[in-house]
């Protein structure tokens, strides 16, 4: 089992190492700073959904691809999506910061 | 004749602005949803009834999926106010979810079978006792 990790790491068998495989422990075997993905942890306009995206997993059944969908679509918008009523949308634009 | 925001909250409507952040920003779109729910060749009477229900479900919905959770008691923060949730009143907004549901699909078939139904929007006794506000 091999996985590549972000950061020029990766998993063999469930064990984090370096590009020489060498085993990396503790803080060193941590993904760099953002997410898994690398991306910026406080951008949440654009890119993929943080994992933290309040409501995620609703906003994306229902057809936003990512936190730019989210934060291009207008109020109306997001309070048609089954799950979303007024306090959620307010989360959601709080957590953008809206 | 449309169903109005004014018809579905309280006191003549059985939602609570409380239960809510901005409740009526919420019912200017939820009513909309709900008359598009209406199948083609629908009387007045029966995409109002349809509206109505679509209307209370997602709404009922909306608070029971913020006060879900297995804490015996939960708040809600509704934007300005904080309300707390009792487990009989997670489940009575339950059934209610569950009951406008039903109300919802029984209206959407009664149009293409050609019923009238006369809808009960007498008040319900399940929500007479205010909900315990936390602070």
């Amino acid at each position: 089992m091999f996985d590549e990790t972000p950061g020029g790491r990766y998993r063999v068998n469930g064990v984090i190492v370096d590009a020489e495989g060498k085993e990396l422990k503790g803080d060193a075997a941590k993904p760099p700073a953002g997410d898994s993905a690398g991306r910026d942890p406080s951008d949440v306009h654009s890119g993929p959904f943080q994992d933290n995206f309040p409501y995620r997993e609703v906003l994306e059944a229902a057809g936003f691809a990512d936190q730019e969908a989210v934060a291009n679509a207008n109020d109306e918008e997001l309070l048609a999506v089954d799950g979303i009523g007024p306090a959620r949308l307010k989360e959601i634009r709080a957590y953008q910061g809206g | 004749m449309a169903v109005l925001a004014a018809d579905l909250t309280s006191p003549k409507g059985e939602l609570q602005p409380a239960w809510f952040g901005d409740l009526a920003a919420a019912l200017a779109v939820w009513i909309p949803l709900g008359e598009a729910q209406a199948p083609a060749g629908a009387t007045t009477e029966q995409a109002d009834r349809v509206t109505t229900a679509y209307v209370y479900w997602r709404g009922f919905k909306d608070v029971l999926l913020r006060a879900a959770g297995d804490p015996n008691s939960v708040s809600i923060d509704s934007g300005d106010v904080s309300l707390s949730f009792t487990k009989d009143q997670r489940d009575r907004f339950a059934t209610e979810v569950d009951s406008w549901k039903a109300e919802l699909d029984a209206a959407i078939a009664d149009v293409g079978a050609g019923a009238v139904t006369v809808i009960d929007n007498a008040p319900r006794a399940s929500f007479s006792q205010p909900i315990v506000r936390a602070f």
